[in-house]
């Protein structure tokens, strides 16, 4: 009996690994530059397919992650010096602009991906099946709670160690005084949103493996992460990590115990959080 | 700044609230795909420009709903190559008029199925109906066109209502109800297996619920006790682990029966055997669990899992061969139930077309017409119609998942049932007086069966397969 309590811990653990990948990038882009990108699903996706498109002519699945993630990097440097930078500081025009491109990328998938879902396959030392005290569980989850661990240390590190961390936290609080410092603010949305694209294409690549990927799942994900982001506060890392955190119990223990609730059991913490709290578990007063 | 964050809620519960919209899973905001129309070769201009001018203009449309994007997209694009299969095959001609096929994509909501319905009866002027993928997809679209007069040719869509108690005379369905291959399949586990406890983990809606009440008759009529259900929203959750982990494995459970096909079975299948539940306890399935093409995604670790449907990957029937054949060099990949379905229903409305030598203005001669085709011929097995509901009956094979020597995977078969009807073995009346199917009826325990459904007059025939 505790064996099946430690697997729904382990599999809340592996939810929790994706909806960070996917919050942190979301979360990132938001709390510097004020834009909700709508379409984070969608990158999210087109790295997945990406990536599919790598594994099965490569077979080799670090590749595919690194493509993955890259790719997407690129897509959103060319989309924020293109045309998201255009509009900057008008909201709907923001919006719009990424509900436009979130629609172009799923028609785009579904030109030149099949239309079924389909899975990255993960090659067998990447997932062997690992028994710890009597667990069996597969150890490409395991990996993945490690890879957004990593994720998660290495932002801590940008964020709190470097000059482009600085930049970023100084142009959260007050975007026209670090401007005036003469620091490149439009450079440092620009790597911002580069990154939150990489996060996004990363998070295609393992949840097209982990999962899958369909046509229309865009939307899926998108969700999803703005709930993480509701949740832990807008432009919070520390509170994408909680709150994905208790997101992936949630959605863990709900499948075992009322699986025909499930999917609305992860927006009960959003009401609960928009209703006491609603500027986030960890966000400012905005 | 708070305005940015109501419109960010209100994105969130708007697209929620779409994907849980009547417990189909819509796909939300999904990009509509551009209209696919496919008219004749040659011609190809857009319909609304013609008022109603189909006689004079000598060509007769046939419009075709179905979800190709979604979580059952894999089923609606074999649909779709099926059909225009059949089209082609017949030149786009029959009774001596050009046929054009207008398609629509629902994206698996029911919402967008009646409105594309509408778009297509209102603004196409389509004189028949077809397509259709999931069960609640078939009820929403056969209910908005009762008062059509316009036939509605029901492919996938598998809820037995339509042909049942919401039956109305366009319905002409000549394919099959969900009950109907998995009352041979239950009745066959525990009957010629000897099992007698099923754990079922099922997607909760119209179909599934109709294919485990089949199910269940079936099991508890052949000699089970009882089977186990829990059920889940269809494309609530890509992660299923955590309902495997709460499989009991010391209850003494036969199997577990999943009861869910397309993106949902990809997954649930893949983490079973990611668990290591495949050595534990045997895997089953309904009919769309182990289907092409989703079964291409599947591990070869289930080989041997059994499920029914009405075709088998390996029949060797010459109807079979030349459909597979043409088919395969037609699309370049093997037909899948959903493609026999659709290319048999459109091969159905076509002859139909024929016998009433291209004159589509009576519609109640059109579908009297289309009752009377000879099916004997249907790549999938001799099918004929039930003429008061206007039903399949028709072969149901029991399969088990097989290995080609290409190394995929693929559904072998190895019994033969004939002749069964959407009833199974009962006889309609008593039938019809049990409540409909769902996630609450039948009952879980067969000793809460009603005697009269433990009991019935026909007794099924297994035939081997190939017979």
């Amino acid at each position: 009996m505790e064996l099946k309590y430690i697997i729904l811990i382990l599999n809340g653990l592996t939810q929790s690994a994706i909806l960070f990948v996917l919050g942190s990038g979301l979360t990132l882009a938001f709390g510097l530059m004020r834009v909700v990108n709508l379409s984070h699903g969608a990158f999210y996706m087109l790295g997945g397919y990406l990536g599919w498109s790598v594994v099965k002519a490569t077979g080799n699945w670090p590749l595919a992650l690194l493509v993955g993630g890259l790719s997407i990097a690129l897509l959103g440097f060319l989309f924020e010096k293109t045309m998201l930078g255009r509009v900057r500081g008008n909201d709907l025009p923001e919006t719009l602009l990424t509900v436009a491109l979130s629609m172009i990328i799923a028609d785009v998938c579904l030109v030149f991906w099949a239309r079924t879902a389909i899975t990255l396959n993960v090659p067998q030392y990447l997932n062997p099946t690992i028994t710890i005290l009597g667990v069996t569980y597969p150890g490409f989850r395991y990996l993945m709670m490690v890879i957004s661990i990593l994720i998660a240390v290495s932002l801590w590190f940008i964020l709190y160690k470097t000059n482009l961390g600085k930049a970023v936290r100084a142009g959260v609080d007050d975007r026209e005084t670090v401007s005036a410092l003469g620091i490149n603010i439009n450079k440092i949305y620009t790597s911002v949103f580069m990154l939150s694209g990489l996060l996004a294409g990363l998070a295609g690549v393992l949840g097209g493996s982990y999962l899958q990927l369909s046509p229309g799942g865009d939307t899926t994900i998108l969700t999803l992460s703005l709930v993480v982001i509701i949740v832990g506060g807008m432009g919070s890392l520390l509170g994408a990590v909680i709150s994905s955190l208790i997101l992936g119990q949630i959605m863990s223990f709900g499948l075992a115990f009322a699986p025909q609730y499930s999917y609305f059991l992860i927006f009960i913490p959003m009401a609960l959080v928009l209703a006491l709290r609603p500027q986030g578990l960890f966000g400012r007063q905005i | 700044m708070t305005k940015k964050l109501y419109l960010i809620v209100a994105i969130v519960l708007v697209s929620s609230m779409l994907m849980s919209a009547c417990g189909v899973p819509a796909v939300a905001p999904a990009p509509a795909e551009p209209v696919a129309e496919q008219a004749a070769p040659a011609v190809a201009e857009p319909a609304p420009a013609e008022p109603a001018a189909v006689a004079e203009a000598g060509k007769i449309k046939i419009g075709m709903i179905s979800a190709f994007t979604g979580l059952f997209s894999g089923f609606g694009e074999m649909q779709k190559q099926g059909a225009v299969l059949a089209l082609e095959e017949a030149n786009y001609m029959a009774g001596g008029k050009q046929i054009v096929l207008i398609m629509e994509d629902d994206q698996l909501d029911n919402e967008q199925a009646i409105t594309k319905s509408k778009k297509l009866v209102e603004q196409d002027k389509i004189d028949i109906l077809t397509g259709m993928v999931s069960g609640d997809e078939g009820l929403a679209v056969a209910d908005y066109m009762k008062d059509k007069n316009i036939p509605v040719i029901p492919m996938y869509s598998a809820s037995e209502d339509i042909t049942m108690r919401e039956f109305h005379p366009m319905i002409v369905r000549t394919t099959w109800t969900g009950a109907q291959s998995m009352d041979v399949f239950g009745y066959w586990l525990a009957k010629e297996k000897g099992w007698k406890k099923i754990y079922q983990i099922g997607e909760d809606y119209s179909f599934p619920w109709n294919q485990s009440g089949g199910f269940m008759r079936g099991f508890c009529r052949g000699g089970g006790e009882e089977v186990f259900s829990v059920w889940s929203p269809p494309g609530s959750t890509s992660d299923f682990s955590s309902m495997i982990a709460s499989i009991p494995l010391d209850e003494g459970y036969d199997a577990v029966l999943y009861n869910g096909g397309g993106g949902d079975a990809v997954n649930f299948v893949k983490q079973f055997v990611e668990l290591g539940y495949d050595k534990k306890i045997t895997l089953i399935g309904q009919s769309n669990t182990f289907e092409k093409p989703d079964l291409d995604a599947l591990p070869v670790d289930i080989i041997g899992s059994y499920s029914p449907h009405h075709t088998a990957d390996d029949l060797n029937t010459p109807e079979w061969n030349a459909f597979k054949e043409a088919f395969n060099k037609r699309w370049g990949r093997n037909p899948s139930a959903a493609s026999e379905f659709a290319y048999s229903s459109m091969r159905v409305i076509l002859r139909a077309i024929d016998a009433v030598n291209g004159d589509v203005s009576d519609k109640a001669a059109l579908v009297d017409a289309m009752l009377k085709v000879d099916m004997t011929d249907d790549p999938r097995g001799p099918v004929s119609l039930d003429p008061t509901f206007h039903s399949a009956i028709e072969n149901v094979y029991i399969r088990e998942v097989a290995k080609a020597e290409d190394g995929t995977l693929y559904n072998k078969g190895i019994w033969t049932v004939k002749n069964v009807s959407q009833f199974g073995p009962y006889d309609p009346e008593t039938y019809l007086k049990q409540p409909i199917d769902g996630n609450t009826y039948p009952p879980q325990k067969c000793s809460d069966f009603p005697p009269v459904m433990l009991d019935a007059e026909n007794v099924y025939e297994f035939v081997e397969f190939g017979k």
